[in-house]
């Protein structure tokens, strides 16, 4: 009755690939607050000043996102590990029976304590944001001096702790060219990395964080010739990795959605259209399946699919809705970093395939 | 196991049925998501600690087209793989209450 053993066809990609096709949200992401004890410049978040969710209305939440059948609910902010209730917020999660994914920046969880109450939660998964592979870079980014440090030091708390840890890293104009080190230093923590090459706009649209976006030449090279080495052994991506089938872009709206600290839905952590607020309903599945922002978010999915299939690149973008609409007003137009981004992986399978030939003659 | 007892899934796992077409449960401790077909994934999903096996068999009679014998080794078999895989309560058998 487990199907582990079970020859044919990935039975996890099957389930999953079941809940695409019938929009049936597996996944939740909930940003607790805006708060944040670091600040970076090339962050997204954009608060508006209004209240956020009281710590009772965020209970209200959870009740309605669990009810709704989600398995897993990530909490983020902001930094998450700043809500002065994050520990029961977390805890309550695991009670109403969903597996908790944490992100942070990991500067709290420099504190053996807290790391231990991190750990005591039971999470599947914490992932921890690092900027640099020395402190001057790091802090730099972060713009709070011993930011490395801490960070450092929570990856190796959570280590002796067993809670699996997953590392990640923007790329921008300041850390491009140490990645290899950062992957170095990943690999003597022992723990998995992942690089992100998308740096977005604000959720507001203020443009600012482009400013440290990494320049085209290294875009070209790390999509192109460096992006197996820094993965270990991966391809580079050839969809979005919310996409579960050929019909649609991505799973926005689809495979999960994104609450914002005001108790906003949004389709995804990108497309920041609300939905409808999750107090103000007594299902969540009521507004999932009726919301005509919603629906209109599916529709796009799909024709933003069928677009990119036209294009001579098409088969290989990595195409996000939310930073076109946010970057250009349009969730359909290409814009220059995806351009990039998908003439470089297409070069990089052409030269596999050329390379392969080779060794096969 | 006694013949009444209720049987509870472990608690610190994460369940969700997917249509009708099976289920997911994270096992967090281990790091691991287990696939279940569509009869594991109802029978993980009566295991909420108010139902015994002699219960469950009786639904999955009227539920499925299986005999109670075919299903009682089936069950039997389950149970040990979930035994294995620390996906069950063992601490919490026979006590008070449900969970999710």
């Amino acid at each position: 009755m487990s199907e582990n053993a079970t020859p044919g066809p990935n039975p996890y990609q099957r389930l999953v690939n079941t809940a695409f096709a019938k929009s049936l949200p597996l996944n939740c992401q909930i940003e607790l607050t805006y708060r944040c004890n670091h600040l970076c410049s090339f962050c997204y978040n954009s608060p508006t000043g209004a209240r956020e969710m009281s710590t009772e209305q965020v209970f209200v939440a959870l009740r309605r996102v669990a009810d709704f059948g989600v398995l897993y609910c990530t909490l983020t902010g902001g930094e998450a590990l700043c809500h002065k209730d994050f520990f029961a917020i977390a805890a309550e999660v695991r009670r109403l029976g969903m597996a908790l994914r944490v992100y942070s920046n990991g500067y709290l969880i420099g504190d053996p304590k807290v790391a231990q109450r991190i750990a005591d939660l039971d999470p599947m998964e914490v992932e921890i944001s690092i900027h640099g592979a020395k402190p001057e870079t790091h802090d730099a980014l972060t713009r709070i001096r011993g930011s490395f440090e801490r960070t450092v030091r929570a990856i190796e708390n959570l280590n002796e702790l067993g809670v699996k840890v997953v590392l990640k890293c923007p790329i921008t104009r300041l850390n491009q060219n140490e990645l290899f080190e950062i992957k170095a230093l990943a690999k003597r923590l022992g723990r998995r990395m992942i690089f992100d090459a998308v740096i977005t706009p604000k959720d507001d649209g203020t443009l600012d964080p482009l400013a440290l976006r990494a320049d085209d030449e290294f875009l070209e090279r790390y999509w192109g010739e460096w992006y197996e080495t820094l993965h270990d052994g991966l391809l580079p991506p050839r969809s979005n990795h919310c996409a579960s089938d050929s019909s649609a872009n991505c799973g926005t709206g689809r495979a999960g959605f994104t609450l914002d600290p005001y108790g906003n839905v949004l389709p995804c952590v990108a497309l920041r259209r609300p939905a409808g607020n999750v107090l103000e309903v007594e299902r969540l599945a009521d507004l999932w399946h009726q919301s005509p922002v919603l629906n209109e978010v599916r529709d796009l999915a799909v024709v933003a699919r069928q677009k990119l299939d036209q294009h001579p690149n098409g088969q290989f973008f990595v195409f996000c809705l939310g930073v076109a609409e946010n970057q250009t007003g349009d969730p359909l137009a290409v814009y220059p970093q995806a351009e990039i981004n998908a003439k470089a992986v297409r070069r990089h399978y052409e030269l596999l395939q050329i390379g392969r030939k080779s060794g096969a003659a | 196991m006694s013949p009444g007892e209720k049987i509870r899934r472990n608690p610190s796992t994460a369940f969700r049925p997917v249509a009708d077409e099976g289920g997911l449960v994270v096992i967090p401790k281990r790091s691991e998501v287990k696939v279940l077909n569509p009869v594991g994934s109802r029978i993980y999903e009566l295991l909420d600690g108010t139902h015994s096996r002699e219960e469950i068999l009786t639904i999955l009679v009227d539920e499925f087209d299986v005999t109670r014998e075919a299903a009682g080794a089936d069950f039997d078999g389950f149970m040990a793989d979930l035994r294995e895989a620390e996906m069950l309560d063992e601490a919490g058998m026979n006590a008070e209450g449900g969970a999710r």
